[in-house]
């Protein structure tokens, strides 16, 4: 499947393709596609190696199961939930998931000088820094919103979660954030 | 999503604290926007929310942003490994079976005929055990009860090349049979047996004492030959 120039092929087009064993309708939704999800996995995982094979095994996914997919979801909230599956299946045969609290309480305190406070951008790498260390629930919950900017039906899909889940996850995982962030000396820090 | 929780009653102030972060993404209804954006103008800490959610934001893009790209070479290696893995086609509730499609109309709609095929299939089976039992059937093995002769194949081990004859030799995966009868031509050599895994087959040589010259020329090719070597 070649891409006509200046036409834009829908996903589900490309899936059509790829289910019928088309290469480069494969390669056109991999190129499309694997840089989103590759942020989302590395966010989960956080190291980029397995967050690379567990992109692989979501594309292999997509591959072989391309042909079922009905259309009841978005294809991006398909793939997304794919890696996210498969994410949650790694970390918990790594036994991360029981651990993740200790983890992110043995990541640098990342406490800000008076300097980094003083910058916006200060703030946003202190942010960064409070953000990895965070449950792995909520970075995910933040992920999905604000950086591939999912309604909340699609995390709602893509999580597999009641909608109200998603709203109250995505609170307490801001709420946690306020905490980290007076923990870390930032006065009056808002949620 | 509704302007309005469980559909009934108006947004509150909760609610509009948690639709914050897709407020600021763009992803509300136009209801609930509108009742955000109500809310915001009378509730100053609503606003301080709305700041704090901006940061957090900004800090998840830069976060994302930083993770990069996965190495260029990930795309090549998952098109090497599409090339060994099965796809699962989608196979809908009603769709026919196996034996729906191989015996069509007469299958599907009638139990009782499924039943009789399935005791006749049953029946064939237990008939084919006790004539082979009694040593009636011709392809006994031998020692077998009831079995005088043994069991061969067409191309048993006597016709077998002599070591030193024949080769094992992998072909590239998208090697076509032309350029496979093309390349066995050359060599004057036949298969004797494959195609094994990874594409291996032994070839038997007319002639034994070119075997040396038959790898070299074999090896000469590795757009076609992955490995070739003397048996």
């Amino acid at each position: 499947m070649r891409l006509d120039a200046g036409n834009v092929i829908p996903d589900g087009k490309l899936l059509d393709g790829i289910a019928k064993g088309d290469k480069d309708a494969f390669t056109e939704f991999y190129q499309r596609h694997n840089r989103a999800l590759f942020a989302f996995l590395v966010k989960l995982v956080r190291d980029r190696e397995m967050a690379e094979e567990v992109l692989s095994e979501t594309m292999l996914d997509v591959w072989r199961q391309a042909g079922r997919f009905e259309g009841k979801s978005s294809v991006t909230t398909w793939l997304f939930s794919i890696g996210h599956h498969k994410a949650v299946s790694r970390l918990r045969r790594m036994r991360e998931v029981a651990l993740d609290e200790e983890v992110a309480a043995n990541i640098e305190d990342g406490a800000p000088t008076p300097d980094v406070q003083a910058s916006d951008r200060g703030m946003s790498r202190l942010l960064i820094s409070l953000i990895d260390r965070l449950s792995l629930d909520h970075r995910e919950i933040l992920q999905l919103a604000y950086y591939q900017e999912f309604s909340v039906q699609e995390i709602a899909e893509v999580l597999d979660l009641p909608e109200n889940t998603v709203k109250t996850r995505m609170f307490y995982a801001r709420q946690r954030l306020k905490v980290l962030l007076e923990a870390a000396g930032v006065k009056g820090a808002i949620a | 999503m509704s302007a309005q929780k469980d559909d009934k009653r108006p947004l509150n102030l909760e609610d509009a604290q948690e639709l914050l972060p897709w407020y600021l993404t763009g992803k509300l209804s136009r209801a609930e926007n509108d009742a955000v954006d109500g809310m915001l103008k009378g509730s100053a800490d609503l606003r301080e929310q709305l700041d704090s959610a901006r940061d957090q934001r900004r800090a998840v893009v830069d976060s994302g942003d930083a993770a990069g790209s996965p190495s260029a070479g990930n795309l090549t290696k998952l098109l090497q490994q599409i090339e060994t893995t099965k796809q699962r086609r989608y196979v809908a509730a009603n769709e026919p079976g196996f034996l729906e499609r191989l015996l069509g109309p007469w299958f599907a709609p009638r139990p009782a005929l499924q039943f009789a095929l399935v005791a006749a299939c049953a029946l064939i089976v237990a008939q084919g055990a006790f004539l082979y039992q009694l040593g009636a059937l011709p392809f006994q093995s031998s020692g077998q009860p009831g079995g005088s002769e043994t069991y061969a194949t067409a191309s048993d081990g006597a016709t077998l090349p002599a070591p030193g004859a024949s080769l094992i030799v992998s072909f590239r995966p998208d090697v076509t049979t032309a350029q496979l009868t093309q390349m066995l031509s050359e060599i004057n050599a036949t298969v004797v047996d494959g195609p094994k895994p990874g594409q291996t087959f032994i070839l038997a040589l007319t002639d034994a004492a070119s075997a040396d010259t038959a790898v070299a020329k074999l090896q000469s090719r590795p757009d076609l030959v992955a490995s070739a070597q003397r048996r």
